[in-house]
């Protein structure tokens, strides 16, 4: 046993820096799960913010037609949505997300919802976007 | 040497290839569901019978599975779009009930069934 022991100490060799390594070590852990918490909390609150503008069909479908204006307006102000008012016998509000762009209008004289629609965002990608700006001739 | 390039080359062009699907599936996922599963706006055009009334209708409209591309209700009309077409809903002045429901086909202007914007 005591033999084993001599062994063990034999295989450890000193440090020369003494304990300097140890402490550098320990601050870059500390610097390293800072970093790494840093970015779970920054990515905790991208994804709150995020999720509040990736879909808002909640909002279109809580909205019926023949609902009251006052109803709606509510609904709409509580997702930070305004309305904008054409000289005409209706007004519009529109708001989108990641995926949709929906309008909902407002009949004035009646007070009421009386249309509701929506249409996918055109997402092109850069393979469908024509031909590269290389191969364009400039007139 | 060889092996590590290949290896390298044909990496990469997965990683694009995934990313290409990825980016497909976030931005086009949707539309391409509503297009498959959105039912037909002529099966739900011809379920609203004559005689009908208002109250039936909305109860028949809200009980939908997904949203329409255009629902509007105007005293004496009520109309909605879903991909390939548009149903018009023809109420009695006086009554209020169902006189006449018809389905035009409809599709946008560049000629796909379902509408979007750039």
């Amino acid at each position: 046993m005591n033999g084993m022991r001599e062994e063990i100490h034999a295989n450890i060799k000193p440090d020369p820096s003494g304990g300097k390594t140890d402490a550098k070590n320990g601050s870059r852990r500390i610097l390293a799960r800072g970093m790494a918490a840093g970015l779970v909390i920054a990515l905790g609150l991208i994804a709150v913010d995020l999720t509040r503008y990736l879909s808002r069909s909640y909002l279109f479908d809580a909205i019926r037609l023949g609902m009251p204006e006052e109803q709606a307006l509510v609904l709409l102000r509580r997702s930070e949505v305004y309305c904008y008012t054409y000289p005409t016998t209706s007004y519009r509000c529109r708001f989108d997300d990641s995926w949709k762009v929906y309008t909902i209008s407002i009949s004035e004289p009646q007070h009421i919802v009386t249309r509701k629609e929506f249409a996918f965002k055109q997402h092109r990608s850069w393979l469908r976007r024509g031909p590269p700006w290389w191969t364009q001739v400039h007139r | 040497m060889q092996k590590q390039l290949f290896a390298v080359g044909a990496g990469t062009v997965l990683a694009a290839i995934a990313c290409a699907a990825l980016l497909f599936i976030v931005f086009s996922g949707p539309s391409v569901a509503y297009r498959l599963y959105s039912p037909s706006a002529n099966l739900e055009c011809s379920s609203i019978r004559t005689g009908m009334t208002k109250q039936q209708v909305f109860v028949f409209v809200h009980r939908r599975t997904a949203p329409y591309f255009e629902d509007s209700f105007e005293p004496n009309h009520f109309s909605f779009s879903r991909p390939g077409g548009t149903c018009t809903v023809t109420f009695d002045s006086q009554t209020g009930s169902v006189v006449g429901s018809a389905f035009t086909p409809q599709t946008w202007a560049d000629g796909s069934t379902i509408r979007e914007i750039e």
